[in-house]
């Protein structure tokens, strides 16, 4: 026998642990079954709402014959259409009725899946007491009761259910993003609620509003999101830039281009997307002598916002390629090579008359961009050009290098 | 002699029961941590999040090392992710087939210099590419280095506030970034990694994402073994591991890292033979040390499938890498074994590896050896070694009845009929696919005597 074991033990042992193995098999199988159930239910929700008026009877049946179980597990499931939400709900409020609906929201002990798809019941069948149980839930100390009710606010699509969001999003006692992001997928108009948070004193809550508030365009907004641009807290100036890129105030382009000298880089890039946002040429052109800035964040996204302005700008990108700071070359260079101006000048040199102007432009481009580059802009000409453009990349590289 | 024997067989059967024991705690803590994650995965409104422009942007970053097989079914998965902004960086590290050649063809790839900040080393790259019908597919071409060393060149490239990293061997699921972001989404500053669980096939290219109740497993007894096996480790371990923040192994195939972090501890360690443990010790003993709130959570979805080895000899080779960058790493990071300056790291987590994972091999190659010498001393009774075994089977099979229940809503993933297979296979783990394993093991610890560092990638599995 095994040294101090009683072969009693042995027997004993392996006797529990083949009931437990039973046990916990049944269990799979009992949960398995049971989802197999919900997922009819749902399908023949599903198919009755599908069928419109014809479907009326089998989805009444089919939630008449759903155990209350199935009701509370489908009801809590955000994943669940809004449709079939419905659905549940009414019926829910049929078996039970509001009151005891509202005493499950209300007792912190149930389970969270329970008070979860009380709550929703109530807030889809807009029941009287539904918005104090909504603000009790955001507010109480289940996260996963609280997180669903958020949730639950961004599709109720009520002025009643953005003010709690608002409402939260200035107390904090849940995640701010998550709160924002339900704020944002809500259709109503809520400019007005968020006007007043761009002055909190809580640098979140400002951040926030200011985030939010880009598809809202009340009178005298512009002002206090410029205000915002000269905020004490950096996160606050990039929100204000980010609003201010998306709405296009008067002054908006030259409120940016004054922050491209913020001491903090990521604001800086901001300032250089809020302008690109913007589209005005004349401005875009400021954002340039970034090319050389210390900060990677700040070359990217002043890159970024030459590429997508095109052709355009190559000509104030140019001079660029002789900038003292390699920075700067290279960046011009990367971007006359995502423009296709690095293309086109060499297409043009291959094809026809040599132009001495042209030369030394592509010089400073094979220079500026190195080998790998030059090498990439070759593979994209078409056969017929690339040996002419190959010879002529020879020459001018060896131009530059001596 | 008969005394020593004794003594090393109640010493198995000791180390046996604590084995058990820690398995118990951990699946008790899975249970819990299990339980709060699907109420707040089952209460996210993903469409919202996945349509908001608050959602945090990920730059997804894909070694690659010979994948011509699975690399376009691989990178499709990952253009067809469900998520408002990322980018998708595959690094070709110096393969030697036409993995390569195939990301050119597929995804009709141009050459393009870009000129980043290389704020890690990694050996040199040769071309960088861009996609003319993906623009957020970028391709990097670089000398072979290993892979933490492609890692650490797609990190040069990455542009976006979170970092993915990935293996170009799996398929991923639409939502498997959706289902991991929302956690750091929810609180950025305290969340610095997530990780969550793959499923394993031996052709993860073949079949999409499943509707619930119809997932089928592979069929194939080794590798539905591997499944069982992953289950385990992940649902019974890692999730309960995350509930006390000593989640120690965010794993290769799909973890996701806060920019910054990465940025401070200075990439990916080249140094040892995988970088996906180090990797974690490393996060945790640097939060440790400053005292800053941290977690590095683990998630039940499953996000995608990964190609397990069909062939004992591959498997064998695979595990026995895995046992060796185990034991690397908490060699390693000795001095965190239970010192209170590490909280549960270094009082549970550290220990909890050494006795499940690297002590393993030690008492399993021991109890092989002794055995039948304590049977021929008169030490072991033949009959109640028999029933033991059988207990033992059956208590394995419990641990992988309760990983089935909780995987990935597991009773909720699979067909009934393979719920009913995998349970069945449960049973026979100990006497079947276990041996295999305690062989892997060993020669995985006997590597790691010998200091081997190579990676022994295993061949492909076979395509028709």
């Amino acid at each position: 026998m095994v040294p101090g074991l009683r072969a009693a033990s042995i027997w004993w042992a392996s006797v529990a642990a083949g009931a437990l193995y039973a046990l916990t098999a049944l269990v799979v199988i009992v949960r398995r079954l049971g989802f197999e159930r919900q997922r009819q239910v749902l399908d023949a929700v599903e198919a009755g709402l599908a069928a419109g008026a014809a479907g009326q009877d089998a989805l009444a049946a089919a939630v008449a014959s759903a155990p209350l179980t199935l009701l509370w597990a489908l009801g809590s499931d955000a994943s669940v259409p809004r449709s079939v939400h419905q659905i549940i709900a009414a019926a829910l409020v049929h078996r039970l009725g509001p009151d005891r609906l509202a005493a499950v929201v209300d007792r912190a002990s149930a389970r969270s899946a329970r008070r979860i798809a009380a709550l929703r019941a109530l807030a889809l069948t807009r029941q009287v007491d539904s918005w104090r149980l909504l603000r009790a839930a955001l507010n109480g100390s289940s996260r996963e009761v609280a997180g669903a009710t958020v949730a639950l606010l961004g599709e109720l699509e009520d002025r009643r259910a953005s003010e709690l969001l608002v409402e939260a999003l200035t107390t904090g006692r849940y995640p701010r993003s998550r709160v924002a992001t339900a704020l944002e997928s809500s259709a109503e108009d809520i400019g007005d609620l968020l006007v007043p948070l761009l002055s909190s004193d809580d640098a979140h809550v400002r951040y926030w509003s200011a985030m939010l508030i880009r598809r809202h365009d009340l009178p005298g907004m512009s002002g206090l999101i410029e205000a915002l641009t000269t905020d004490s807290n950096p996160m606050v100036r990039k929100a204000g830039l980010y609003a201010l890129g998306r709405m296009g105030t008067a002054r908006a382009a030259e409120t940016a281009r004054r922050c491209l000298g913020d001491p903090v880089p990521y604001v800086r890039a901001y300032a250089v997307r809020a302008i690109a946002a913007l589209g005005v040429r004349a401005t875009l052109t400021s954002v340039i002598p970034l090319l050389a800035d210390r900060d990677w964040w700040v070359r990217t996204a002043v890159k970024e916002a030459l590429e997508r302005a095109g052709a355009d700008i190559e000509h104030a990108v140019i001079p660029y390629l002789s900038h003292p700071d390699a920075f700067a070359r290279n960046g011009a260079a990367e971007v006359l090579q995502n423009t296709g101006g690095f293309e086109r000048l060499l297409t043009l040199e291959a094809s026809g008359p040599s132009d001495p102007q042209r030369l030394v432009l592509l010089e400073k481009l094979a220079s500026a961009g190195g080998l790998r580059m030059s090498d990439g802009v070759l593979q994209r000409l078409p056969p017929s050009a690339q040996r002419r453009a190959r010879a002529l990349l020879t020459t001018v590289r060896l131009s530059a290098e001596s | 002699m008969h005394t020593l024997v004794a003594v090393i067989v109640g010493a198995c059967f000791v180390y046996l029961l604590a084995v058990f024991a820690a398995f118990a705690l951990m699946l008790a803590g899975s249970a819990l941590e299990h339980a709060r994650l699907a109420y707040q995965a089952r209460s996210e409104d993903y469409g919202a999040i996945s349509e908001s422009h608050f959602t945090i942007p990920v730059s997804v970053i894909a070694p690659a090392y010979n994948e011509e097989v699975v690399i376009e079914a691989s990178v499709r998965s990952l253009l067809a992710l469900d998520y408002p902004e990322f980018e998708i960086i595959v690094v070709n590290d110096g393969s030697t087939d036409r993995t390569l050649e195939v990301l050119k063809e597929t995804f009709d790839l141009e050459q393009r210099e870009l000129f980043y900040r290389r704020r890690f080393d990694s050996r040199p790259v040769r071309a960088v590419y861009r996609s003319r019908v993906h623009p957020n597919l970028i391709v990097v071409d670089k000398e072979n280095g290993g892979k933490a060393d492609a890692l650490n060149a797609g990190l040069n490239l990455a542009r976006l506030r979170y970092i993915c990293t990935v293996d170009a061997d799996t398929v991923y699921y639409p939502q498997a970034l959706l289902s991991s972001l929302r956690v750091p989404m929810r609180d950025p500053a305290t969340v610095v990694g997530v990780t969550s669980q793959v499923t394993i096939s031996r052709r993860p290219e073949i079949g999409g994402y499943a509707r619930a109740g119809t997932q089928r497993v592979d069929g194939n007894a080794l590798t539905d073994f591997q499944l069982l096996d992953y289950m385990r480790a992940f649902v019974n371990n890692r999730i309960g591991w995350s509930r006390w923040n000593f989640m120690l192994c965010a794993v290769g195939a799909f973890a996701v890292w806060r920019r910054d972090v990465v940025e401070e501890l200075g990439g990916f360690s080249g140094a040892f033979t995988c970088e996906d443990i180090e990797f974690t010790f490393r996060v945790h003993r640097h939060f440790r040390r400053a005292g800053v709130p941290y977690r590095v959570v683990a998630l039940a979805e499953s996000v995608g499938r990964t190609e397990g080895p069909d062939s004992v000899a591959s498997l064998v080779s695979q595990r026995a890498r895995w046992q060796r960058v185990i034991t690397e790493t908490v060699w390693h990071y000795r001095g965190m074994l239970f010192n209170p300056r590490y909280g549960s790291v270094g009082l549970v987590g550290v220990p909890y590896y050494v006795l499940v994972e690297v002590l393993a091999p030690v008492f399993e190659v021991l109890a092989v050896a002794v055995l039948p010498l304590a049977w021929w001393l008169g030490v072991l009774d033949l009959g109640e070694a028999g029933l033991m075994l059988v207990a033992m089977a059956l208590a394995n099979g419990v641990l992988t009845n309760l990983a089935v229940l909780t995987y990935a809503r597991g009773p909720r993933s699979y067909a009934l009929r393979d719920l009913l297979h995998l349970m069945g296979l449960g049973v026979t783990d100990l006497f079947v696919y276990r041996p295999v394993l305690i062989y892997a093991q060993a020669r995985g610890l006997i590597d790691f005597l010998r200091g081997d560092k190579e990676w022994h990638k295993f061949a492909r599995n076979k395509r028709g």
